[in-house]
């Protein structure tokens, strides 16, 4: 691969002041499970290769799936000719060496041996865990297991000249509950970097427990009220505002966040991390998606509003040091600024606890059309789904209702934070306790 | 296409060497364009080559998938060598002989994106781009974004059959900002696109896109919070057909249906909408962003009548699907790229045209709300629960459309909900997107006339 990286790079900086190739190679397996047998088994390997280039300030980009030696001559070709097109700033270019070290990044290198009857048994516990866990428990909707084997290589003019390898697997389960009529949903995954860390049994229960627990869910009336998100809801909420941690929106004027750094943004019980260098986050790599080390950066401490996250161009624009958070969705993706492992650091009291000291209250645990929550504004009116808090017990359960609010001043006003934290791929958080946000019902 | 039909016939014949009761090979290759704006300026100019080919093996309702981007044939012997192989019980081989096929007919109108140099599209997007910043001083932020891509596909299967299609879709997407001075910041978001070429601009007006995108940022900075709890409302067509799609379409895919995770099992003949409500998914209409001749299993697309007037008439299948519940072939096996087995998928979907008089429909109510625009959604299929966001809403006050509101989110039960419906218009409007269903986004339309919901409930703020 890195030969062939080496090449394409020589060939585009014959015209080219400054150029980057990206070369990625992916094995992928997926396990569909149904009524206790496989249904789906897939197998596959793919590569690709991506290529920016720059003449001045102007970015070119352009990128195939196709290896040959003519595919990739036309793809060089097509990138060079971009740059005709577009219109850069001073700050445009490939990375430049950092003087950081790179992480050293697990990589389990037993996973491609495992053999394919142990992950099929894997995923069959899941189902079966799931099945015995409630006689409610009507159908499994879909249940599987997956797991990734990626290697790339960056290279670029500029001396940069990374082989990362990475791998993640895990499983997913999503089911049904049926009690008088009444169907519930229930959904868990468990994605681990490494295989034997999946714990089937408990992910089978949980999706099972969030099905059961909702049966017999009706809608309540518009009020409003504190909420406690469990973990799983706090991580989806979380996932809407990463966003707003990109330096590219914050330089765009398209995040909340913008004009805020060192100002008290959110709670004290809140600090907000991102760790692409995390031993064993399913997002960790040595290097990001332009070759730079990763490293731990801390986003939110204690409330206060304390770096963006940045890539090679948008730090050289703020003046500033990448942190290590370039992004690119595949080969095919031009490069952007994203998170790693994201996640809101725990607290110290139990959910229970939390719940405990709630009179009147919603305990959410799952949510409905959360993208649409708009990340440039922090607007939100969602579905959610959960058990009513009456004296500190959870009670009747809740569906069909939509909470509304600002997700900035809701994090402005959490009241307590558990201790928790879990992860969901590549991010995570605890469960939290707000203030008072409007549940509409009938 | 890439392979003879030899080449395909051998590779056809080491999957089912071992047995197996189907076996196809898809072959795709799509070269893509885009580039966009942003900060006044153009950002990104981007060319792509993506393709390869995935080859299935049926057994006992059982799928084996493995792909490549690899095109050589050795790549695709060894593919179809592990399928092949992935099979537990030895059964007799089978020898294919592919003698029908079939070629997709080519539209003569069709204006291909190679047809049109970058130079050209940049400069379109360049006007765009300059128009939506001179129309507003609170324009804080746009983003134009233009695609294009050309997708070959070659289908060969254990039925003899050898389909080749080609498919040419365009697009256009305008995000604007808008602040003002109190640090507000809003959004405001439209598209257009179809299953056409670059005569897509010369037939609907781009300027409208960028026009409507402005509009609702700026309107939404003036906008008042929604209202909290239950309302008459009014669905304009302009809204497209983001509720059929997501609140009944999906619910009557047969993969759903064969599992019994539909609320639509079983209740083919049965009353399951108001007698004004007709909802057809059809992949044969010309230029829409969901049509293609074929689907991505090489059967041909046509028009599906699902409800007829509030009966349930029929599901939409793909091969497993249709052979599982032994229904016809709809012509609804649909995948994102190589990478990907089939599964049932809708294409274009309509509540068809009804009576009423939209205006007519709005005078009626004395308090109401008016969902002009709809933004994204998600559904639960299982049991219909749904959420929908509003990106463009006002209030109905004595029979006016009053005051814009933001923030808005209508939530109810897809199957209630069609059951509700007392108002049809004569109008339709069609909206585009990416359906995202088990990891796999295929591109779709939605549409539906002005509906009338006596009761909805409205997700907004109560004022404390």
């Amino acid at each position: 691969m890195i030969n062939l990286a080496k090449s394409v790079l020589a060939s585009a900086m014959m015209k080219a002041d400054e150029a980057e190739v990206y070369l990625s190679r992916t094995k992928e397996l997926t396990i569909e499970i149904y009524d206790s047998s496989v249904e789906t088994l897939k197998e596959a390997e793919s590569k690709g290769l991506g290529i920016r280039v720059f003449i001045g300030h102007n970015v070119g980009f352009a990128f195939t799936s196709d290896l040959s030696a003519e595919s990739i001559e036309k793809t060089v070709d097509m990138a060079l000719q971009n740059t005709s097109f577009t219109h850069g700033d001073e700050y445009m270019g490939v990375a430049e060496k950092s003087n950081i070290a790179y992480p050293e990044i697990s990589f389990d290198e037993a996973l491609e041996h495992i053999p394919l009857e142990k992950k099929i048994d894997l995923a069959l516990l899941a189902e079966e865990s799931a099945k015995k866990f409630d006689d409610r428990i009507t159908k499994i909707e879909s249940c599987g297991y997956e797991d990734v084997i990626s290697e790339e290589v960056i290279l670029n003019s500029k001396g940069i000249e990374v082989i990362s390898k990475a791998n993640y697997c895990g499983l997913y389960v999503s089911l049904l509950a049926v009690e008088n009529g009444d169907t519930q949903t229930g959904f868990a995954i468990d994605f681990k970097r490494n295989f034997e860390q999946i714990d089937a049994e408990r992910c089978g229960k949980e999706a099972a427990q969030k099905a059961v627990e909702l049966l017999g869910a009706r809608t309540i009336h518009t009020q409003n009220l504190p909420l406690i998100f469990d973990p799983y809801t706090t991580t989806n909420l979380l996932g809407v505002m990463a966003s707003s941690f990109s330096a590219e929106n914050v330089l765009k004027g398209k995040s909340i966040l913008k004009g805020k750094l060192n100002q008290q943004i959110m709670s004290e019980s809140i600090s907000i991390i991102d760790d692409g260098a995390m031993p064993d986050g399913i997002m960790s790599a040595s290097a990001d998606a332009e070759g730079l080390p990763t490293r731990t950066n801390i986003l939110v401490e204690k409330g206060i509003l304390k770096t963006f996250l940045h890539n090679h161009y948008t730090a050289k624009r703020a003046q500033t040091q990448s942190t290590g958070n370039a992004t690119r969705s595949g080969y095919a993706g031009t490069v952007g600024v994203g998170t790693t492992n994201l996640y809101i650091a725990g607290g110290s009291r139990t959910e229970n606890e939390m719940i405990k000291s709630v009179d009147r209250g919603l305990y959410v645990t799952s949510l409905l059309g959360v993208h649409t929550a708009n990340p440039i504004t922090g607007d939100f009116s969602i579905g959610a789904s959960g058990r009513l808090i009456e004296s500190g017990e959870k009670t009747i359960p809740v569906r069909g209702v939509v909470i509304s609010g600002n997700l900035l001043s809701m994090f402005r006003d959490i009241q307590e934070v558990g201790n928790n934290v879990t992860f969901f791929a590549g991010k995570g958080a605890p469960s939290i306790r707000t203030g008072n946000i409007t549940v509409s019902g009938d | 296409m890439i392979y003879n039909k030899e080449d395909m016939e051998k590779v056809l014949n080491i999957a089912l060497g071992r047995g197996g009761d189907f076996a196809e090979i898809y072959v795709e290759r799509r070269t893509v364009n885009s580039c966009s704006t942003e900060e006044a300026k153009m950002e990104d100019v981007s060319f792509g080559i993506v393709g390869g080919v995935g080859i299935r093996l049926i057994d006992d309702d059982k799928t084996y998938y493995a792909y490549t981007s690899d095109f050589s044939l050795e790549s695709l012997e060894q593919c179809a060598e592990t399928l092949s192989k992935a099979l537990k019980k030895e059964k007799k081989a089978r020898k294919i002989l592919l003698t029908k096929l079939r070629t997709a007919v080519v539209n003569p109108e069709l204006v291909y994106p190679d047809q049109v140099s970058m130079s050209e599209k940049v400069a379109l997007l360049q006007k765009l781009d300059r128009f939506c910043w001179a129309s507003d001083t609170r324009v804080s932020q746009v983003k134009v974004l233009y695609g294009d891509v050309v997708q070959s596909i070659a289908v060969a299967n254990s039925l003899g059959e050898l389909i080749e299609d080609e498919r040419v879709r365009t697009k256009l997407v305008v995000q604007v900002i808008a602040s003002d001075q109190d640090g507000q910041i809003q959004s405001g978001y439209d598209a257009m696109g179809g299953s056409v070429g670059f005569e897509l601009f010369r037939e609907a007006d781009p300027f409208s896109v960028a026009k409507n995108a402005v509009h609702r940022a700026l309107l939404m900075l003036e906008a008042k919070l929604a209202p909290a709890g239950k309302m008459v409302v009014i669905m304009s067509s302009e809204a497209g057909g983001t509720m059929v799609h997501e609140a009944c379409g999906h619910g009557l895919e047969a993969d759903l249906v064969e599992k019994g995770l539909s609320v639509y099992a079983g209740k083919i003949g049965q009353q399951v909408a108001s007698p004004l409500v007709t909802v057809v998914d059809d992949g044969t209409m010309i230029g829409k962003y969901g049509t293609t001749q074929y689907d991505d299993e090489g059967v041909p697309c046509q028009k599906n009548v699902l409800i007829e007037h509030g009966i349930l008439k029929a599901y939409m299948t793909d091969r497993l699907t249709a052979e599982k519940m032994n229904i016809p072939l709809t012509g609804n096996g649909r995948r994102e790229s190589y990478k990907h087995k089939p599964v049932t998928r809708m294409t274009n979907t309509y509540i068809a045209p009804g009576q009423d008089d939209p205006a007519e429909m709005i005078r009626e109510i004395k308090r109401g709300f008016f969902a002009k625009k709809m933004g994204g959604g998600q559904v639960n299929t299982v049991n219909g629960d749904f959420v929908f966001e509003v990106s463009e809403g006002y209030l109905i006050e004595n029979g006016k459309v009053t005051t814009p509101v933001k923030g808005a989110t209508l939530t109810g039960n897809g199957p209630e909900v069609l059951k509700m419906i007392d108002r049809v218009g004569q109008d339709l409007g069609y909206s585009i997107g990416t359906c995202g269903k088990d990891g796999q986004g295929v591109p779709v339309a939605d549409a539906q006339p002005t509906i009338r919901i006596p009761e909805l409930i409205v997700g907004g703020i109560v004022e404390e």
